[in-house]
């Protein structure tokens, strides 16, 4: 039986109490690599342009303004990379020019959006007894869910139900955590009206928000559809609104900051046009992307694109690595079970493949050894 | 690059200041068993007790000055080393004894942290001052107590008449830090279960089936109840898989119940600890050497 663990609050690190809107970044950046292909030929561009693509994902310009030059700049993690960079001209222009879906009734056409919007998935969904959404943010302090829930609850909701109705599925489940109280009186009001939805609430564990995990937790099929609050609100745009989604909420927290906030913010925004919005208690600090166990080290000069959930300034690490003692506790908590005490006790020459940099081991080593570089034979 | 900045809440100071309280509470037992008691009854002079409070002070004073030329972090766990020194000693060790097996513990936790880091150095200790206290000729209680042993009964026993260190012999005292140790996210809890728990169904099965030589106070081995509860679990020098800690008490549990019921060793639980810490520790430098040789991937 894998041994789930709760990740203990650190009362010097505060959770978001608000929203703050950088909205307006006047100029943005978008990772651009020579293989791929540009689909725009002119210098002016709309909102919801799209830009190029790399064969799968095609970008679109979450503002309206000049493509500027292809720059090489530093990409926030020490290396350089290559963007495309546009100047704001800040007119909000839309590509879509006024088209706007405003029902909220799933209709036929809804539903061949649907159909074409989930078709890579459309063997899963068929066979679906029922649909999840997993609303659980694994890192402590992050609150972007909790405000995706609070503004777009119910176009999420609506999404869920759209897509249970297309597909014919019977029950949603929408999966909480206990100590995510704000989802939870979030939705209690919307979902009075449907009563194909029920709620489950989880215990604070680590990992749960991980849909493979959450799926052994409730011993789910493998093949379970499990949604997240970001694909639908996604969904819901292009479904629904018939455009394409233009802000992400990056939180915005830490030790070494007095004021935390969630952000609303476009794709390519650099950092530091956030920065200005924070107050820092100390003059050294480390940022880190994508929080404290799981994530890496970054500097001003990151670009926020849509993998960034999480922003932590901390004060510099107060651990020394001490010998190891042998307790065992990584080899316990390793939800992969890699043997990182194997990897410790040979400096790295026995690695892991399995191992997913979840940072468990990591957190609950007493000798402050930095697990994963073991494992990973760095 | 990535660091740690989260780490599992434990406070290991205060964890470790209520450890020292739990060693003077042996201690104070030790000086009321060995001498106190008899000092009230006009058996013996007051100044028998100065021993163990010399012995206290040498311990601390020894374990400090190691930390201090090995450039250790001086914390609580030091102070608990020179206290646990000195809690080991039979109550008639001679001070001069104690002073060179003390400082012979010292060498060879130094070298031991050379060539065989899971060997149990305190154990070694315990054996060495066993074996000096044996080739002097001096008995492993105290004087009074050697003479009217057969006087006690069980729960004399399990309250601390017996053989041992000279505060460490009491059951009673060991099974309540037992319960506190216990809380701590790092204790190895189940290791002393598994070998008390095999060291009592031996003990039981043999004895009952010659009643006529059961002594519920004999199961009462304040050696095996130490050495259960604080030397087998230490982590530094105990398996890290379960499968390994099962093997590894139980192993211990048996050759005790060996040695102290069957040869008669009353502290022949050290040994017995003393073997099986030695092939663990002994696998595990070759066993860690043999994977050090090659880079290996582990694939799902
Ligand atoms: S970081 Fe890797 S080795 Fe460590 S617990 Fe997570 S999966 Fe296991
Ligand atoms: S958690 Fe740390 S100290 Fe414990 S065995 Fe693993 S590496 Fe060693």
């Amino acid at each position: 039986m894998r041994k789930y663990i709760t990740i203990a609050k650190d009362p010097s690190i505060k959770v978001s109490s608000h929203v703050t809107e950088v909205m307006s970044p006047s100029v943005i950046y978008l990772p651009i690599h020579e293989t791929d292909d540009l689909l725009i030929t002119k210098r002016k561009v709309y909102k919801g342009d799209s830009l190029f693509t790399n064969g799968e994902n095609p970008y679109f310009s979450p503002i309206s303004g000049f493509i500027e030059k292809i720059v090489k700049r530093e990409n926030g993690f020490g290396e350089v990379e290559t963007y495309l960079q546009i100047k704001n001209d800040f007119q909000e222009n839309d590509y879509y020019r006024g088209v706007e879906n405003t029902t909220m009734m799933i209709t036929t056409d809804i539903k061949k959006k649907i159909k074409d919007f989930f078709g890579k998935s459309q063997a899963s969904l068929k066979s679906s007894e029922s649909l999840i959404l997993n609303t659980i943010e694994d890192e402590p302090y992050v609150a972007n869910t909790s405000f995706l829930l609070k503004f777009y609850g119910r176009e999420i909701i609506l999404m869920l139900d759209a897509i249970a109705t297309t597909y014919k599925i019977p029950s949603i489940q929408i999966v909480l955590k206990e100590t995510d109280r704000d989802s939870i009186e979030s939705l209690e009001e919307i979902l009075n009206i449907y009563p194909n939805i029920t709620t489950t609430i989880l215990k604070d564990y680590y990992l749960l928000g991980k849909s493979e995990f959450l799926k052994s937790f409730l011993n789910l099929k493998e093949n379970q559809m499990i949604f997240s609050p970001d694909e639908l609100i996604r969904s819901y745009y292009e479904i629904f609104k018939l455009r394409k989604i233009d802000f992400l909420y990056v939180t915005f927290t830490g030790d070494a900051i007095s004021n935390p906030q969630v952000f609303k913010v476009k794709v390519g925004t650099p950092i530091k046009d956030i920065l200005g919005e924070v107050k820092f208690l100390v003059s050294e600090y480390d940022l880190i992307t994508n929080g404290l166990l799981m994530g890496s080290i970054c500097d001003e000069n990151l670009i926020i694109d849509s993998s960034i959930r999480v922003i932590y300034a901390m004060k510099k690490n107060k651990w020394k690595e001490s010998p190891c003692i042998s307790c065992g506790k990584c080899n316990e908590v390793c939800p992969m079970n890699c043997n990182p005490y194997r990897s410790v006790q040979t400096k790295g020459k026995y690695k892991s493949e399995k191992c997913i940099s979840c940072g468990l081991c990591t957190y609950v080593c007493p000798s402050h050894l930095f697990i994963e570089n073991y494992t990973k034979g760095r | 690059m990535k660091k740690k900045y989260l780490t599992y809440p434990r406070n290991s100071k205060k964890f470790y200041s209520v450890l020292v309280f739990f060693f003077l509470l042996f201690f104070s037992y030790g000086i009321y068993k060995n001498g106190l008691v008899y000092f009230f009854n006009k058996e013996v002079q007051i100044s028998s007790i100065y021993p163990f409070f010399l012995f206290f002070f040498i311990g601390i004073v020894e374990s400090f000055g190691y930390a201090f030329l090995r450039k250790e972090k001086k914390d609580f766990r030091v102070l608990l080393r020179g206290m646990c020194l000195a809690l080991l000693v039979p109550p008639s060790t001679p001070i001069g004894l104690f002073v060179v097996c003390s400082l012979f513990y010292f060498l060879i936790l130094f070298l031991s942290s050379l060539f065989l880091p899971k060997i149990s150095t305190m154990n070694l200790y315990k054996i060495f001052l066993i074996l000096g206290m044996f080739l002097m000729n001096i008995p492993l209680c105290n004087v009074i107590e050697s003479y009217n042993s057969y006087l006690y009964g069980t729960l004399d026993v399990f309250f601390g008449r017996g053989l041992g260190g000279f505060g460490t012999t009491s059951i009673f005292l060991l099974i309540l830090c037992y319960f506190y140790l216990s809380t701590d996210y790092y204790y190895k809890k189940e290791m002393p279960i598994y070998a008390l728990s095999s060291y009592a169904i031996l003990f039981f099965l043999f004895f009952l089936s010659t009643p006529s030589s059961f002594f519920l106070k004999d199961f009462f081995n304040p050696s095996i109840f130490f050495l259960s509860i604080f030397f087998l679990p230490q982590n530094e020098v105990s398996p890290v898989s379960k499968k390994g800690q099962v093997i590894y008490s139980v192993g211990v549990g048996c050759l005790s119940f060996l040695f102290i019921h069957f040869l008669g060793w009353l502290e022949g639980a050290f040994l017995a600890f003393g073997i099986v810490n030695l092939l663990y520790a002994v696998g595990s430098v070759l066993l860690i050497r043999h994977f050090s040789t090659k880079e290996t991937l582990y694939k799902s």
